[in-house]
């Protein structure tokens, strides 16, 4: 499973990374939307991992233009905000309160089985 | 003897003097005997003997009898007024009334025995100073003897100790009648003068001199004077009976028809008048005196007889109005009277009476006070009317009750006294029945009132005790006999100090309190009690209505209002703190993430099952199973472990305070508070720390949901989160207790009910329960009875916070230790609009 990591905090990226990588995942850090979105042009990952407060661009709007550009992408929220609440906009494009995680997360392998889940969903939709 | 009749009954006649009647006649009559002592004694000493006879055919009175006279009439002066004169001088007397009986008796006995003048004291005097002083010698008549020894010897009577004897003591009526015998003799003599005829006066002895015999008349009856009128021969006069007014009359009256007749006779004989002539006259005369006298008789008589029935129509008729009073006033009295007789039947009753019981007169005296007596008072009544017939009392009174003629009872308060004639005996008693019924009532109604007020203070969950100014318990309430030292029966009364010594402190405030007139207000009074600190407010009235002085202390237990306000104070804190944290909450879950997460890699990339981890030890010549070893014995992996769960701690209070941010803003909706309960059980469930430590699905829950039960305008995360949490506590506790070994089947009962317009929550364990001083603090910030690391403190205050601050509803907890908790909570139902409004 190809994941894409978008976050500004490099210690959150780079623990994320190697524990995904450990799981069998191959994945690719970005710092901010704007190199997500050239990430997501270049490596077509299957799920994005997306922090919501990021410098320039929001996690929101990272969402909607990766969407746009690549309709198959799945996404998981991975935020430290505590009153984040999810955007009609992203609702509509089928993200719900069990893609959303808060920061800290104290077990990661939750987050490790949501990207299978919708890994997994996609690949059975494109079969 | 007319003056008598002035006479008061059963009291001496008094002249104005003051000294009674007879008194004063004795008094005279002594005068007058003395006065003719005197002119004998003179006319005898300078030779002019007419002044000793008066008459010519009288002897003269002889000297020595002059001076006896003159003494026996000082004696008869001084004899009424003895009693009341120095005691020498009735000594005196005495010796002078001897003295005379002795002369009289030595005159009479010379005589008896012809032994000559022996005992002639002036010719004693005159042959002792052997001179003939030239005046006669008249000797004294035997029978003048005679009349002076019994004239001494009543003299004697009277005056031997004249302060002692009674006024109608014996001797005083012998000494009366010794002087009636006098006066008779006297006048026996007198007599012989009138008709002239010697043999009367002494005739072949020495006569009695004329003088002499109305000296002794007069003596006579002054003697009968002196005795009084309580001894004979007054006494029959004496005293305002018929029989002393008759004779009174009568007296005077035979006495001038029995002197008329000698009277007429010398008359007629010295003016030489006509036998038959005289008869005629005389038999005139005396038929005159006899009509005047039946007529005088009959006068009296029948006056007599007509006061006596005037008197007694007069009594009949003050006994008929009395009567007629008494009547009046027993018919018309204002309370209940009646006779009753010894078996308890009404002989007499009055009409009150009969208003009382609500029978007529005749009903009630065919029956008996036992038969409307009701039977809880009869025992007494019985029993105090026996003890009055038996004469125990001689009057008693209590309260009863009557049974009325329609059923109901009467109150009455009675009073009954025996009622006894002359000889003694009981006829009746009488009894005064007063109807109190009012006042009975009055008095229930105040002891109602009394107890209402009593059961008002006592009620009271405040302690209440009052004091004197002096500092003596006057009262309490129940609430404060919880704190007695003594027993209550003696804590009136008692020292404040004594009785409630944790209020010895307060008595000056008391005493300012009552000095002032001021009430006085101590708030927030610390005092420990069974080791914990308690609040109180203690308020001192000074009470003056009345003019009754003292002070009321009412003291209210604030503790659980200091500390909600503690709590309310701390909770603002947090919400301040909260506010921040909100800011601060993405900065701070980033780096905790950075952590956490850090932690996480660290320890996957020990996992030698792990490819990657074995090609980079490969790489770096060693094994992965090495390296662990090494971390393992270096407790690298415990210390993560420690990094892990600090970690999520921080992330939890994190969490938590970020509660106390929360702003109503929070989405609202109309929410069945059923539905509320369902949704969190079902996340109790699920939770992942409840999971891990306390298996929820071994835990029956119990629903007795309410009818009616209105909905709520609430936040329902917030809602669910506050019942969550108290289903997360109740778990906790219950798995405490059932690893105390306790059999019994945890289970939670949730419950829900409607109280007026509020909807009602309680959820319920069978838990270990909590101590009372656990269970004031529960929604306190940061207290907390786990361990550390196990909880924040913070559940149970930031439910406190939601329901209170958020929901504008209560949440309370009762619980005891063994008895489990239960938490209820008060939410507003939903009115109409509401939610428009916000």
């Amino acid at each position: 499973v190809n994941i894409l990591i978008v976050d500004d905090e490099v210690m959150i990226c780079e623990s994320l990374q190697a524990f995904l990588e450990a799981k069998g995942c191959s994945v690719e850090c970005a710092g901010s939307a704007e190199e997500g979105l050239s990430s997501v042009e270049r490596k077509q990952p299957d799920v994005a991992v997306v922090d919501i407060r990021l410098p320039g661009k929001s996690g929101n709007q990272f969402v909607l233009e990766a969407n746009q550009r690549h309709p198959g992408l799945k996404f998981l929220i991975f935020t430290g905000s505590v009153d984040y609440v999810l955007p009609m906009e992203l609702r509509g494009i089928g993200l719900s309160e069990e893609y959303v995680f808060r920061k800290p997360l104290v077990d990661l392998t939750l987050l490790y089985e949501a990207a299978l889940r919708c890994a997994g969903a996609d690949e059975k939709r494109s079969r | 003897m007319e003056g008598f009749s002035q006479a008061n009954p059963g009291s001496f006649p008094f002249a104005p003097g003051g000294r009674s009647i007879h008194d004063r006649l004795a008094n005279r009559c002594g005068m007058a005997v003395c006065c003719l002592g005197v002119l004998g004694l003179v006319g005898g000493l300078s030779g002019h003997l007419e002044l000793g006879r008066v008459l010519t055919s009288s002897v003269p009175m002889a000297l020595s009898t002059a001076v006896l006279f003159m003494i026996t009439g000082g004696l008869l002066v001084q004899v009424p007024v003895l009693p009341g004169r120095p005691r020498w001088l009735s000594r005196v007397a005495t010796c002078l009334s001897a003295g005379i009986v002795v002369t009289g008796l030595i005159n009479t006995l010379e005589y008896v025995f012809d032994l000559g003048a022996l005992f002639d004291p002036l010719d004693w005097t005159a042959y002792l100073l052997q001179t003939n002083l030239g005046f006669p010698s008249i000797p004294m008549s035997p029978a003048t003897g005679a009349l002076f020894a019994v004239t001494g010897a009543s003299l004697l009577i009277q005056t031997l100790r004249p302060r002692l004897v009674p006024k109608t003591s014996p001797g005083k009526g012998i000494s009366g009648l010794l002087g009636c015998l006098v006066a008779v003799a006297a006048l026996t003599l007198l007599l012989g003068y009138v008709y002239g005829n010697p043999m009367l006066y002494g005739s072949g002895v020495v006569p009695v001199a004329f003088p002499t015999a109305v000296a002794f008349l007069v003596t006579g009856v002054g003697l009968v004077c002196a005795a009084g009128p309580d001894v004979l021969p007054l006494r029959p006069f004496s005293g305002d009976s018929s029989r002393a007014r008759i004779l009174r009359a009568f007296t005077p009256v035979v006495g001038f028809v029995a002197l008329a007749f000698p009277i007429l006779s010398k008359f007629s004989m010295v003016a030489g008048i006509h036998d038959a002539l005289a008869t005629s006259l005389w038999t005139t005369g005396f038929a005159s005196a006899v009509l005047v006298l039946v007529v005088h008789i009959g006068r009296v008589i029948g006056s007599s007889l007509d006061s006596a029935e005037s008197m007694r129509d007069q009594a009949e008729q003050s006994l008929r109005i009395s009567e007629a009073r008494f009547r009046a006033a027993f018919e018309q009295a204002a309370v209940g009277m009646a006779h009753v007789d010894m078996d308890g039947r009404w002989l007499m009753v009055n009409r009150k009476l009969c208003d009382i019981l609500g029978y007529s007169a005749e009903e009630l005296k065919e029956r008996t006070f036992l038969d409307l007596t009701h039977p809880d008072d009869l025992e007494k009544d019985v029993k105090n009317y026996s003890l009055l017939k038996q004469g125990k009392f001689t009057t008693f009174s209590m309260e009863k009750r009557y049974f009325h003629k329609n059923g109901s009872s009467v109150w009455v308060s009675i009073t009954v006294s025996l009622v006894r004639d002359a000889q003694g005996e009981t006829p009746y008693a009488f009894a005064v029945i007063r109807d109190i019924s009012e006042r009975k009532e009055v008095e229930r109604k105040l002891e109602k009132a009394q107890g209402y007020i009593k059961n008002l203070i006592d009620s009271m969950p405040s302690t209440v005790i009052g004091v004197d100014p002096k500092g003596l318990v006057t009262h309490f309430n129940q609430a404060a006999s919880l704190e007695l030292t003594s027993p209550p029966e003696n804590a009136v009364g008692d020292t404040l100090e004594h009785v409630f010594p944790a209020y010895a402190t307060q008595l000056e405030s008391i005493r300012q309190a009552i000095r002032e007139r001021k009430p006085i207000l101590l708030e927030k009074q610390p005092r420990a009690e069974n080791g914990e600190i308690h609040f109180q407010d203690v308020l001192i009235y000074p009470l003056v209505a009345n003019g009754v002085d003292g002070a009321v202390l009412r003291i209210d237990d604030v503790t659980e209002r200091v500390r909600l306000a503690e709590m309310m104070v701390q909770t603002e804190k947090m919400m301040s703190v909260g506010g921040l944290a909100a800011g601060m909450a993405h900065e701070i879950n980033n780096p905790l993430g950075a952590i956490l997460q850090s932690a996480q890699v660290i320890l996957l990339h020990m996992d030698p099952a792990n490819e990657q981890n074995r090609k980079v030890a490969q790489e770096c010549g060693c094994k992965v199973e090495d390296v662990r070893e090494y971390l393992v014995r270096r407790k690298i992996p415990e210390f993560l472990e420690g990094i892990r769960e600090a970690g999520a701690r921080a992330a939890r209070i994190v969490a938590n305070m970020l509660n106390f941010s929360r702003r109503s803003d929070t989405s609202k909706e109309i929410v069945r508070v059923e539905e509320l309960l369902d949704n969190s059980v079902e996340l109790a469930s699920t939770d992942y720390d409840l999971k891990k430590k306390y298996d929820f699905r071994h835990i029956r829950i119990v629903r007795e949901y309410g009818q009616d039960v209105p909905p709520v305008f609430c936040s329902r995360t917030e809602i669910e989160q506050v019942v969550l949490n108290l289903l997360k506590n109740a778990a906790q506790a219950m798995a405490i207790k059932q690893n105390d070994g306790q059999a019994q089947e945890p289970t939670i009962t949730l419950r829900t009910a409607r109280n007026w317009d509020r909807a009602v929550i309680t959820v319920e364990d069978n838990g270990p329960g909590m101590e009372e001083s656990v269970r004031k603090r529960v929604f306190e910030p940061f207290f907390t009875t786990k361990g550390t690391g196990q909880g924040t403190g913070l559940g149970l205050s930031v439910s406190y916070f939601i329901i209170s601050t958020n929901h504008r509803g209560t949440i309370s907890v009762e619980s005891s230790p063994g008895e489990g908790a239960r938490f209820v909570i008060e939410l507003p139902a939903y009115k109409e609009g509401e939610d428009i409004v916000s």
